[in-house]
C-alpha cells in the first residue's frame, strides 16, 4: 500500500545490515589482512552480544513486520524500500549500519569499519540505490585516529556518503586531544560527525552510579552518553576551533539538550575561567554547530507539552529520523503531527537538506 | 452502522488471525477458541498494523520482582512497540483508557459478520 | 504522602540544603572511636577536579573554612538572606574503601552536627548521615536518631555502586519510611571510590564535572520505579538535593514511554512512571539550572510541575548560592508552595516549626 505524504520527509536515521557477517568480510580492505581470521572467529563466537533481557521481537530490538524472509532486519532492500518510501512516506534516507560495536581490539573495529564502508559504497549506496534515495555514513573508530583520518579521506568525495559515523563510547570524551584529528579531517571535508549508539557489554554498560537493571532503564539514558561528549566538546574548545563542524546526536532525544544548554552556560559563567579558549557562552557553539534527529520522539502525557523544550532550541537544530527497522519506530505520519506546525517543514526536510545537500524541496 | 459479511467461518479456524479489508490496514478477525473479536489493524500509539503483532500471553504481579505468566492467546503485542492489548476488548494492558478500536461481530449463516 | 493544604503562615522561607564543614577533620575525629578514630582518613578538602576558584563563598568562612561557623551562618542566612529555617545537609566523604570507617564518619558527623549546629539554635534542622553500602548499620545509626526532634531527613550521598532502586538497598529505604524520614541524595566531595563521572568516562576540566555530576540522580531515580521502591513503599520520598528538575521531564517521558512498550518484563511497576513523582520525589532548587532569560524562566517555572516537586534551597555556603528573592518574579501561589509549603508538607518535623 503506497503512502503519498504530500510533503517531503528526509530520515536520518535508518539501518541497513549485511545479510551475513561474511558479506562484510568480502569488503574487507587488503591492509587488513591480519585482521581477517580474528574478525571471523569475532563473528563465530561473539553471537548477540546484547545483555538486557526482553519478550520476543522486542528482545532483538526490531520492528516484527520489518523482518525479511531471510537475513537480519534491514538486510533486505526491496522490503526497506517498500517499507520506508512506499509505506511511511520516507523521501530519502541517511543510512547508519550498525555493523560496528566496541572492540577490545581497535584495530579488529577500525577493520570493521573500512569493510563496512567499503561494503555500503558498492550495496547500498550504489547497487541497492538505482532510485538515488539513500546515503551513508563513513564509519571511523576515532581511538585510532590515523587510521580514522585515512578512512574519510578515502570516502569524502564519494557522493553517497554525507557524514562521518563515530561510537558514543571510545576510551574517553571526544574533547580529548587524540581525537581531534578525526573532527579536523571531517570539518575539513564539509561533512558532519554523527554519533549513534551501540551496544557494547561491559565497561560502555556502567552508568555513573552502577549498572541498570533493565532495557526500559537504559534505553533513556542513551541522552546520558551524547551530553557529556557534547560538553567536552565545546570546553575542549573543539567546535570553537572547527566553526565548520557539525555534529548530529542521533537517537539520544530532543528536548534535554535545551536545559543541558543553560546548565553549560550557567557553569561556563560562574568557573569558566579554566577554559579560557572558550570565548562565548557554549549555548551559541551548540545552537550553531550540534543537531537532534528525532526518534523516539518523546511522548509526553499531552503533546503541547513538547513545544517549548522545541521552542528554545530554536527552528534549525532537529531532523526527523524514523530508526528503521527498529522496535521503536517513529512512523512520519503520526511523528509529525506531534510537532507544531510552524516546526514540520524543518524538522521533516529543510534541517537535513541543508546539513546534507540534498535538492531544496519545492514544496 | 452498515453490517458486512467478511469472511466465511471454516476460514478462520481457531487460534487464528485474518486481515479484512477496512481503514489504513484493514480489521484483524481474531478466532479465540471460537469467539470471533475483530480489532481495527491500526495501533492507537503511534498507527502500526497492530494485528500483525504475536498472540501472547503477559506478566501480572503481586510485589517487587514477582512476575507471572498469565492470559496466554488473550494478549495482543503490537509489532512495533509492543504496547499490550486484551483481545476482546482492545484495550491497552498498561494503559486500559488506550484501546485499539473493536468492531461488533455476529455470526449469521456461516459468515462472520461485522458492524462498522 | 498525603497533601496538606495548610499554610503555616509563620513560615515563609524554608531553606532545604544547606551545607555545614567542619573547621578540620579533627572536629569530626572527636565524635569517633577508637580504633577507627586514631586511623588517617580524607577530609573535604581534597579535590580530584579541583575547582578553578572557591566553590564557597569567601564571606562565609570565619577562620579559613567556608560554612564552619554556626554563627557566620545564622547570620547570611537568617538575617541577611531572609530564611526562617534551613535543612543542614553536611557532606562527608562518600564512598570510601572501608565501609566501616565510611559508616563511623557518618555516626560522628552526626553527632557532630546535633551538637556543634543543632543545639545552639531553633531555626536549625539537620539530616541523618547514613552509609548505603552497609545496611545493617544504615539503619542502625537512622534509628538512633529517628526520634531527635531536629533531625528531618536521612541523608545518603549521590555517589554509588549500585543505583539506589536496587535490592540491596531496599530495607533502608523501608526504614526510613518507617521512620517518616525522607531520604536526600547529595554529591558527596569526589574523590573516593567513585566510578566515571559521566557515562563516557572523565570529563577533562571542572565546568565539564560540576554542571553534569548532579544529573547522575536520573539513574538512581528511574531504578528506583524501576524496581518497584515507589510502588512498595508508599510513603517514601527521595529529595535529589543537588537540583536537577531542569532535566527530569526530558529524561523521563522517555522512561515513561518505554515503560508502556516493556512493561511486562517489569510488571511490579503498575502505575506510568510519571505518576510517582508527585507522591515520591522532591527537588531542590539550583541557580546554575534553568534559563537565565526572563522570558524564558516564566515559562520554564510553569513546564516542570514546580508546584509539587520543588523547593528553595540556597545552597550555602556555595558560590552557586541562590538568594530565596531568586523566585521574585513568579507567581505568588507558586512562589509560596516553592519557597516554603512543598517543604513543609515534605518535612513533617518542620509543621512543628514556628
Amino acid at each position: 500500500m503506497s503512502t503519498q505524504l504530500p510533503n517531503a520527509v528526509i530520515d536520518c536515521d535508518v539501518h541497513p545490515a549485511p545479510r551475513t557477517p561474511g558479506e562484510l568480510m568480502d569488503y574487507l580492505p587488503a591492509e587488513y589482512q591480519v585482521e581477517r581470521d580474528g574478525l571471523k572467529d569475532w563473528f563465530r563466537m561473539n553471537r548477540g552480544t546484547g545483555v538486557f533481557t526482553g519478550f520476543g521481537a522486542l528482545a532483538t530490538g526490531m520492528r516484527r513486520d520489518a523482518m525479511p524472509a531471510s537475513g537480519p532486519g534491514g538486510s533486505d532492500p526491496e522490503l526497506m524500500a517498500e517499507q520506508l518510501f512506499e509505506q511511511a512516506g520516507v523521501s530519502y534516507a541517511v543510512l547508519i549500519p550498525l555493523t560496528i560495536t566496541g572492540m577490545a581490539n581497535p584495530r579488529h573495529e577500525a577493520a570493521m569499519c573500512a569493510a563496512t564502508n567499503a561494503w555500503m559504497a558498492q550495496t547500498w549506496l550504489t547497487d541497492y540505490n538505482k532510485h538515488g534515495r539513500y546515503r551513508g555514513s563513513i564509519m571511523v573508530c576515532p581511538d585510532l585516529p590515523e587510521l580514522a583520518v585515512e578512512e574519510i579521506e578515502r570516502w569524502s568525495d564519494h557522493p553517497g556518503f554525507v557524514q562521518v559515523m563515530i561510537p558514543p563510547m571510545p576510551r574517553g570524551s571526544y574533547g580529548l586531544p587524540q581525537y581531534f584529528p578525526v573532527f579536523e579531517a571531517a570539518a575539513a571535508r564539509g561533512l558532519p560527525v554523527a554519533i549513534h549508539i551501540n551496544r557494547t557489554p561491559g565497561m560502555s554498560l556502567l552508568s555513573p552510579v552502577g549498572f541498570v537493571s533493565y532495557y526500559f532503564e537504559f534505553h533513556p539514558q542513551y541522552t546520558l552518553y551524547y551530553a557529556p561528549h557534547v560538553a567536552s566538546m565545546v570546553m575542549a574548545g573543539v567546535l570553537a576551533r572547527l566553526p565548520s563542524l557539525r555534529l548530529v546526536l542521533v537517537e539520544g532525544g530532543v528536548s534535554w539538550l535545551a536545559p543541558f544548554m543553560w546548565r553549560l552556560d550557567h557553569y561556563w559563567k560562574e568557573f569558566g575561567s579554566e577554559v579560557p579558549w572558550v570565548r562565548r557562552p557554549p549555548s551559541e557553539y551548540i545552537r550553531e554547530q550540534v543537531l537532534l534527529t528525532t526518534q523516539p520522539l518523546e511522548q509526553p502525557g499531552q503533546p503541547r507539552e513538547l513545544d517549548a523544550y522545541l521552542d528554545w532550541l530554536g527552528e534549525h537544530m532537529v531532523m526527523f529520523s524514523t530508526d528503521y527497522p527498529h522496535w521503536d519506530f517513529d512512523d512520519p505520519q503520526h511523528t509529525l503531527k506531534r510537532l507544531p506546525e510552524r516546526l514540520r517543514e524543518p524538522i521533516r526536510y529543510g534541517n537535513a537538506a541543508q546539513l546534507y545537500g540534498f535538492p531544496s524541496a519545492g514544496n | 452502522m452498515a453490517e458486512r459479511r467478511v469472511c466465511r467461518v471454516e476460514d478462520l479456524p481457531p487460534g487464528e488471525m485474518k486481515i479484512v479489508p477496512g481503514g489504513r490496514w484493514g480489521i484483524g478477525l481474531f478466532n479465540r477458541g471460537g469467539s470471533v473479536y475483530a480489532l481495527n489493524n491500526y495501533c492507537p500509539h503511534a498507527g502500526a498494523p497492530v494485528c500483525r503483532g504475536p498472540v501472547t500471553g503477559t506478566t501480572a504481579s503481586e510485589s517487587s520482582y514477582d512476575s507471572r505468566w498469565v492470559r496466554e492467546g488473550d494478549i495482543l503485542r503490537c509489532p512495533w512497540h509492543g504496547w499490550e492489548f486484551d483481545i476482546s476488548t482492545g484495550q491497552s494492558v498498561a494503559e486500559p483508557v488506550r484501546r485499539v478500536k473493536t468492531y461488533p461481530v455476529k455470526i449469521v449463516e456461516g459468515w462472520i459478520v461485522i458492524e462498522g | 504522602m498525603k497533601a496538606d493544604s495548610t499554610v503555616d503562615a509563620g513560615v515563609s522561607v524554608v531553606d532545604t540544603a544547606v551545607h555545614p564543614y567542619p573547621r578540620d577533620p579533627d572536629e569530626i575525629r572527636e565524635y569517633m572511636r577508637a580504633p577507627l578514630s586514631k586511623l588517617r582518613f580524607p577530609g573535604l578538602d581534597g579535590y580530584f577536579y579541583p575547582p578553578p576558584k572557591d566553590e564557597n563563598r569567601a564571606d562565609s568562612a570565619l577562620d579559613g573554612t567556608a560554612g564552619a561557623d554556626p554563627d557566620l551562618a545564622r547570620r547570611q542566612l537568617f538575617a541577611d538572606t531572609g530564611v526562617d529555617c534551613a535543612i543542614l545537609l553536611p557532606v562527608t566523604r562518600g564512598l570510601l574503601p572501608d565501609v566501616d570507617m565510611a559508616s563511623e564518619l557518618c555516626s560522628a558527623t552526626n553527632e557532630w552536627l546535633a551538637a556543634r549546629w543543632l543545639a545552639g539554635d531553633d531555626r536549625f534542622y539537620g539530616s541523618i548521615r547514613i552509609n548505603p553500602a552497609d545496611p545493617t548499620r544504615a539503619i542502625a545509626e537512622m534509628d538512633r536518631w529517628a526520634d531527635h526532634p531536629k533531625m528531618v531527613q536521612v541523608a545518603v550521598p549521590l555517589q554509588a555502586h549500585h543505583p539506589y532502586g536496587q535490592r540491596m538497598y531496599r530495607p533502608i529505604w523501608e526504614r526510613a519510611a518507617h521512620h517518616g524520614l525522607p531520604v536526600a541524595v547529595h554529591a558527596d566531595s569526589l574523590g573516593g571510590n567513585e566510578f566515571w563521572p559521566t557515562s563516557v568516562g572523565y570529563p577533562i576540566y571542572y565546568v565539564e564535572y560540576a554542571a553534569q555530576y548532579p544529573i547522575n540522580y536520573v539513574v538512581h531515580l528511574m531504578s528506583l520505579i524501576a524496581e518497584g521502591v515507589f510502588e512498595d513503599i508508599e510513603n517514601l520520598v527521595f529529595v535529589f538535593a543537588d537540583g536537577g528538575i531542569d532535566m527530569l521531564f526530558p529524561l523521563l517521558w522517555r522512561f515513561d514511554s518505554d515503560w508502556r512498550a516493556l512493561r511486562s518484563v517489569t510488571p511490579w511497576v503498575k502505575r506510568q512512571p510519571l505518576t510517582y513523582l508527585r507522591d515520591h520525589v522532591r527537588f531542590c532548587s539550583h541557580r546554575l539550572e534553568g534559563p537565565s532569560d526572563a522570558n524564558d524562566y516564566a515559562r520554564w517555572i510553569g513546564e516542570i510541575d514546580a508546584e509539587h516537586l520543588l523547593m528553595y534551597s540556597s545552597n550555602y555556603p556555595g558560590v552557586s548560592f541562590q538568594p530565596a528573592d531568586a523566585f521574585a518574579a513568579v507567581p505568588p501561589a507558586l512562589r509560596q508552595r516553592v519557597l516554603a509549603t512543598n517543604a513543609l508538607q515534605t518535612y513533617r518535623r518542620l509543621r512543628e516549626f514556628d
